[in-house]
């Protein structure tokens, strides 16, 4: 049996791939990871994809590209609910949908349905559902599934240790020592987004690199509990039913409120819906706070210059309200 | 207390008879204009989609109108929609309105989570008065639908040019100042025959063409530059996806009418491209597309507000769609920048593609 399984690095990547990778690895199945995001990848995803779509999800596309021709089948979950009670953004539903039409004869699409919005048990139902599609036997299956899980476990746990996601996973898998990062700098800033545009350092322009060089300490909303999320969004009227927003806006409002943290920067994709939604409470919040917050949108015509200039205006602008 | 509700259409026909009828004093907000949609746009944010934005202006233009107190439909996503209640309630509230908001969530497990807040809204009635509220708004919905579904088919064979659109003000009048729901039957065939005034010639040749998208730009001529009318001109014949007595029959009363089309149905054609939720009306889109492609329609117009989420998905598959069933497709994005004449252009484009490409056809046979 020398199936192998392509996995792309973008989008629930950065949210669930130790999950996957530990399933996969105690099945014995190979998977490829598609290397980090670069020019050929963005073209793919540009040229392939209707104007509409957000940068990230033509990223994705991207991906799926560049693992067609070294996989048998590329694992692309429709992931319509992480949490009860909640979905994802529908572009990410409808990914696998029309990813579909890219993959030529031979290759074979994985896109079983995750569903937790009634009860997360639902769980178990995915992983036996792409076990017996890879064709194997449900004890065996299971052994994974739950393999999978305390991966998962181990991984948000190493997030929370103010690990980035990549490194947690290097760590996960033995590639690297746990060791906590120096915080050096002088100033304290909250950078919040979805995970997939704060850690593809492609999309965002190595926007945490830029930062650093400028003595800054980075927050980010995954060293966040999800309780404190939570119970940031808590007061709104009802309850987000979007998982990645309710993160977002939780880490906002936190980071908003918190004494040590001078500036907040919202980062986000070009067209994002759900950031449209969520950036409206943010504006509102903020002016009753009264906290430094600037928003950063991107795309792929973003140009560094610009980029960068809006970055250095916003530190001069932190540092002189930090004079006496 | 003085209830308002964000316009959709005609919908505010059918929402207006189901409250006056309860006996709640309605403020029915003007017409939507380019004033609406100028104040939505400024108050709100760049991304949203377009009907939040007509949707805030409405309310600001309801106000000043007197009203105190938002009546409107919830959701629980996927889309945008079911956040907007709050989103503008917020924005509002910043500008100094002070309204008083009533959200008619989707009931969950049973009709009862709805019919209690209706009859909040209605100061109590009797569950009775309630009932033929709701059946004398429902009924206004479809009688309506209705007579567009007549317009549909008059508009591209009528003799006098707007004629259709004569006809279809004079019934809409009919049907709008009906007070009770037992004077309904009798004024729907008054609006009926009106309709059949119109004179047609029924020899002439017309292309039929299905719409499919997003339900507000659908639904609302204001927001989709009277799409309807401009292809029915250029002697289109258009079907839509959508109706709004159908949605409501769905979302809302769960399907307590059964003689009608359900969107279940639609969901069945959209297996082969998609099966699972996407959110909005992305599968019941898709399914209708197939079905418009089997029943032999010229082509598709698929409508969506800039941004919207769940029509993007639409978008990214209609491509294969409009391969594997050889049926022309075109999508038009509206929001507050979209250009009358430029949509005008686009649809002439289009209606004379499809035109040439039939005739084409007939040749070869």
């Amino acid at each position: 049996m020398s199936q192998v399984v392509g996995i792309p690095r973008a989008l629930l990547y950065y949210e669930l791939y130790p999950m996957w990778k530990a399933f996969f690895d105690s099945l014995g199945v190979k998977t490829v990871l598609s290397p980090p995001t670069n020019k050929r990848i963005l073209e793919d995803g540009v040229r392939n994809t209707v104007d509409e779509v957000c940068l990230p999800v033509k990223l994705a596309v991207g991906h799926v590209f560049e693992l067609k021709e070294k996989t048998d089948y590329i694992f692309l979950p429709k992931v319509i609910s992480i949490v009860p009670g909640e979905y994802n953004c529908p572009k990410i539903l409808g990914l696998p949908d029309f990813a579909r039409y890219y993959l030529t004869d031979g290759h074979q699409l994985i896109d079983t349905s995750i569903n937790l919005h009634e009860t997360r048990r639902d769980l178990w139902k995915f992983f036996s559902e792409v076990g017996s599609r890879l064709g194997f036997k449900q004890l065996k299956t299971r052994l994974a599934y739950e393999k999978a899980r305390r991966a998962q476990k181990e991984y948000n746990k190493l997030l929370l240790q103010n690990n980035y996601p990549e490194e947690a996973m290097d760590i996960l898998q033995g590639r690297m020592v746990e060791r906590r990062k120096e915080t050096a700098g002088d100033i304290n800033i909250a950078v919040v987004g979805h995970s997939y545009v704060l850690y593809d350092e492609y999309i965002n322009l190595s926007v945490f690199e830029k930062l650093k060089k400028q003595g800054v300490n980075i927050y980010t909303p995954q060293v966040l509990a999800d309780k404190v999320m939570r119970s940031e969004t808590a007061s709104l009227y009802k309850r987000l039913y979007w998982s990645l927003a309710q993160q977002v806006l939780g880490a906002a409002y936190y980071y908003m409120q918190a004494p040590f943290i001078s500036g907040v920067i919202h980062i986000t994709p070009f067209g994002c819906g759900v950031d449209s939604m969520i950036g409206e409470l943010m504006d509102k919040y903020v002016g009753e706070v009264k906290k430094p917050f600037m928003r950063l949108v991107l795309d792929e015509h973003t140009g560094e210059a610009g980029f960068v200039t809006r970055i250095e205006a916003f530190l001069d602008m932190l540092k002189r309200r930090k004079l006496p | 207390m003085r209830i308002t509700f964000p316009h959709m259409g005609y919908m505010w026909v059918c929402v207006e008879a189901m409250l006056s009828y309860l006996g709640v004093d309605v403020c029915v907000p003007p017409l939507s204009t380019k004033r609406t949609l100028d104040l939505g746009s400024k108050y709100s944010a760049e991304f949203i989609c377009m009907p939040l934005k007509i949707n805030l202006g409405n309310f600001i233009e309801a106000a000043e109108k007197g009203a105190d107190t938002i009546a409107m439909a919830g959701g629980k996503g996927p889309c945008r929609f079911g956040y907007y209640a709050q989103i503008e309630h917020a924005i509002l509230q910043e500008l100094g309105y002070d309204y008083k908001l009533v959200v008619l969530e989707p009931p969950e497990r049973h009709i009862f989570e709805l019919l209690n807040k209706i009859r909040y809204i209605s100061g109590n009635s009797s569950w009775r008065k309630i009932y033929k509220g709701i059946k004398f708004g429902f009924l206004k919905a479809r009688a309506v639908d209705k007579l567009e579904e007549k317009a549909h088919w008059l508009r591209p064979r009528e003799i006098k040019h707007k004629s259709t659109d004569k006809a279809f003000n004079q019934a809409l009048q009919q049907i709008i100042k009906v007070k009770t729901p037992e004077e309904m039957p009798a004024a729907e065939e008054n609006a009926l025959n009106i309709m059949e005034q119109v004179s047609v010639d029924e020899q002439k040749p017309v292309v039929k063409v299905g719409i499919i998208g997003e339900i507000y730009t659908l639904l609302d001529p204001f927001s989709n530059h009277d799409l309807e009318k401009q292809l029915g001109y250029l002697g289109v014949e258009v079907e839509r996806s959508l109706y709004l007595s159908e949605w409501i029959n769905d979302h809302l009363l769960m399907g307590f009418v059964k003689d009608m089309p359900s969107h279940k149905d639609m969901v069945k054609y959209a297996y082969p491209y998609t099966k699972d939720v996407v959110g909005g009306h992305t599968r019941e889109g898709i399914g209708a597309a197939v079905k418009f492609a089997e029943q032999g329609f010229s082509g598709i117009i698929h409508i969506l507000p800039f941004t919207c989420m769940p029509e993007i998905v639409t978008m990214s598959i209609l491509p294969e769609l409009s391969k594997d069933k050889d049926i022309p497709v075109m999508t038009l994005i509206m929001d507050e920048q979209t250009g009358r004449a430029g949509v005008t252009t686009r649809l002439e484009a289009f209606a004379d593609l499809i035109k040439r490409k039939k005739a084409a056809q007939q040749n070869i046979i």
